[in-house]
């Protein structure tokens, strides 16, 4: 997760965080104002996002419709705020985590998407580890 | 399983081995930001590997052609692309689908290469299913076409360099009692320095002359060295014909209007020389760097002719010097004084490592050339060595 | 090096590179000296104080310009050549046609 810190211009953190227990599972960054605190609230943030109540009746709806057992649907996400963008992405073999990479508003959104699924390469591994 | 033989095939493996990474790299970065791809590789396919030459996300390296993609992509003249790998069977079993980075979806567009073959792919992988479109598809094809060009550039350059390379003298002059070698490293693929060794009927008609020449065009590249050819080649001319004084009188006239048109000169120094007496006539138009060298000391062929290019007609007349038998005459260009810091006291301490009477010639310029070059030495760089031999 | 400091005085103008005078700094000046001489300022002087290093580009550019700028009745000078610069000019004999000046002022003399 620090080389996608190192190579994204504007790149401020990037966290990965378990979608069942809203825990932060790692994290790298170097702006002193990402407490603990903060980024604790921006994992809880990204759950609430995936794993919302009213997401999850949406994904409902939807996999209602077309006769199929409810699923998980929600694979990636981008928030811009005012001074940040945060590239949201579920781990394609690990959907139980979520990357966060955050970045200033003048990242490119092809980079910023680039740099997040390819730090899937190097999550994943430590991941595997973990769950052995 | 390798691939059928084809001068495609041939050609990947070529510039595999002699392309530098970052010349590429930009293409792939590009790509990866274009479209959002964790993984965007330039991959050249040879006889029975993929060399990935330039990439992001993916190990840059050899692996075997049939766990490759590129592989089919270079056999077709459009665009690959696969929705996901997983589901499609020539490629559901490869390494980097069953296993890390577990790819799914792949894009790649051929990448042509001088022979007018397919060389490679440009390609990107994500690692879920997904679909370029028309437009996006169009994008990477453009992408592809840019670093078809860049190729296409690359090794033209690196023919002009290596037909300047079979220009030059490599076999032993022609006449008996003497020891010549010669060498040119270039700064870039081709460059204005070169040398020449022939051998010329003296004028008087009194025997055999090996003529040395070494030039030096200003700047580097393939302008500089195209100006180099042509000086090489009318010095060669009238130098048959001629005393070496009158043979630069007669190449500056012939050669001067094209050298002011491009607003180049060129150094030259010429030297002839009779192995039996030692006698050495020589021409220095601005070069300078010409010594005879030996345990007794060392004495510079100079004169103060400027370089051919130069508005001023001069009367160019040779001097004379002599090549004692135990005498060694060292002939180099700016590139090597450039690294003693332009100072002949430099030059002078480092005399004591080539005189050794045991070293060939080549050993001597080999020397020479390899500390330039590992002193950093930015421009071309050249050396001369001749000795007088007991005639066999 | 990529900028050269330029002073217009009037008759003439001082021209003024730093660093490396070679094949990415020589095309500009020479640049410049053409424009200022196609502007009717031919009398240049090239103030090379803060070069340490010139190699054949550098020379051809100021030929060049020396060419350039004798067609129209001026010239191109060069003053305070460091000891490099200096052991190049003797080495090609450009200072023959170069004359190394060692101040700006003394190569203004009859300007």
């Amino acid at each position: 997760m620090e080389s996608v810190v190192q190579e994204v211009d504007g790149a401020l953190g990037c966290a990965v965080a378990d979608l069942r227990s809203g825990a932060l599972l790692g994290v790298a960054h170097h702006v002193p104002y990402f407490t603990q605190e903060y980024l604790e609230a921006v994992a809880a943030a990204a759950v609430e996002m995936f794993r919302g109540q009213t997401v999850r009746r949406v994904e409902d709806l939807i996999s209602a419709r077309r006769g199929r057992p409810s699923e998980r649907l929600l694979e990636e996400m981008q928030m811009t705020t005012r001074h940040t963008i945060h590239f949201m992405m579920v781990l394609p073999n690990h959907p139980e985590a979520v990357v966060v990479l955050i970045t200033n508003r003048e990242t490119a959104l092809g980079m910023g998407w680039a740099a997040t699924r390819r730090s899937v390469l190097d999550i994943e591994p430590i991941l595997d580890g973990l769950a052995n | 399983m390798a691939m059928p033989p084809s001068t495609g095939r041939r050609e990947a493996e070529a510039v595999a081995r002699t392309v530098s990474a970052e010349r590429y790299d930009r293409f792939v970065r590009l790509a990866q930001a274009i479209f959002g791809a964790p993984i965007a590789a330039l991959n050249l396919i040879g006889n029975d590997s993929q060399f990935t030459v330039a990439s992001v996300g993916f190990p840059k390296g050899e692996m075997p052609v049939e766990d490759s993609v590129c592989q089919v992509t270079v056999q077709q003249d459009h665009a690959l692309e696969v929705r996901d790998l997983r589901e499609d069977e020539r490629f559901a079993s490869i390494p980097s689908v069953t296993g890390p980075p577990r790819v799914r979806f792949y894009a790649g567009t051929p990448v042509r290469g001088q022979s007018g073959q397919n060389i490679g792919a440009l390609c990107i992988l994500d690692l879920v299913p997904r679909r370029l479109g028309r437009q996006q598809l169009e994008m990477l094809s453009d992408l592809g076409a840019l670093l078809e060009r860049e190729l296409a550039v690359q090794e033209e350059m690196d023919l002009a360099g290596q037909v300047q390379q079979l220009m030059l003298p490599t076999s032993a002059p022609d006449i008996d009692g003497v020891e010549i070698a010669g060498r040119v490293q270039p700064a870039r693929e081709a460059g204005g320095d070169y040398f020449d060794w022939f051998v010329v009927n003296d004028p008087d008609g009194h025997g055999k002359r090996l003529q040395v020449v070494l030039g030096d065009v200003m700047g580097k590249g393939l302008a500089a060295s195209l100006i180099a050819s042509e000086v090489r080649a009318v010095l060669r001319g009238h130098s048959r014909y001629t005393d070496v004084g009158d043979a630069v009188s007669r190449t500056w006239m012939t050669t001067h209007s094209d050298l002011e048109a491009n607003d180049r000169f060129s150094t030259l120094w010429v030297g002839r020389l009779d192995p039996i007496t030692g006698e050495l006539d020589y021409l220095d138009a601005g070069h300078g760097l010409a010594i005879i060298a030996s345990q007794r000391g060392y004495r510079r062929l100079t004169q103060d002719y400027l370089p051919l290019g130069m508005p001023i007609e001069e009367t160019w007349v040779k001097a004379s010097d002599v090549l004692a038998d135990d005498e060694l005459l060292v002939v180099v260009s700016d590139g090597v004084f450039d690294v003693l810091d332009d100072s002949f006291d430099q030059v002078e301490a480092r005399l004591g490592d080539i005189l050794d009477p045991g070293l060939t010639c080549r050993q001597i310029v080999d020397r020479i050339v390899d500390f330039a070059v590992s002193e950093a030495a930015t421009d071309d760089v050249t050396a001369l060595a001749v000795r007088r031999v007991a005639s066999s | 090096m990529s900028n050269f400091n330029e002073a217009d005085q009037g008759t003439y103008v001082v021209l003024a590179p730093e660093g490396k005078f070679n094949l990415v700094a020589a095309p500009p000046i020479k640049a410049r000296i053409d424009d200022l001489v196609a502007a009717g300022k031919a009398r240049i002087v090239v103030d090379l104080q803060a070069v340490d290093f010139i190699d054949s580009s550098g020379l051809g550019a100021l030929i060049g310009g020396l060419k350039t700028a004798r067609q129209q009745g001026g010239d191109v000078r060069i003053a305070a050549a460091g000891e490099q610069v200096r052991a190049v000019l003797k080495l090609t004999n450009l200072d023959r046609i170069l004359s190394p000046y060692d101040t700006v002022e003394e190569a203004l003399h009859d300007w």
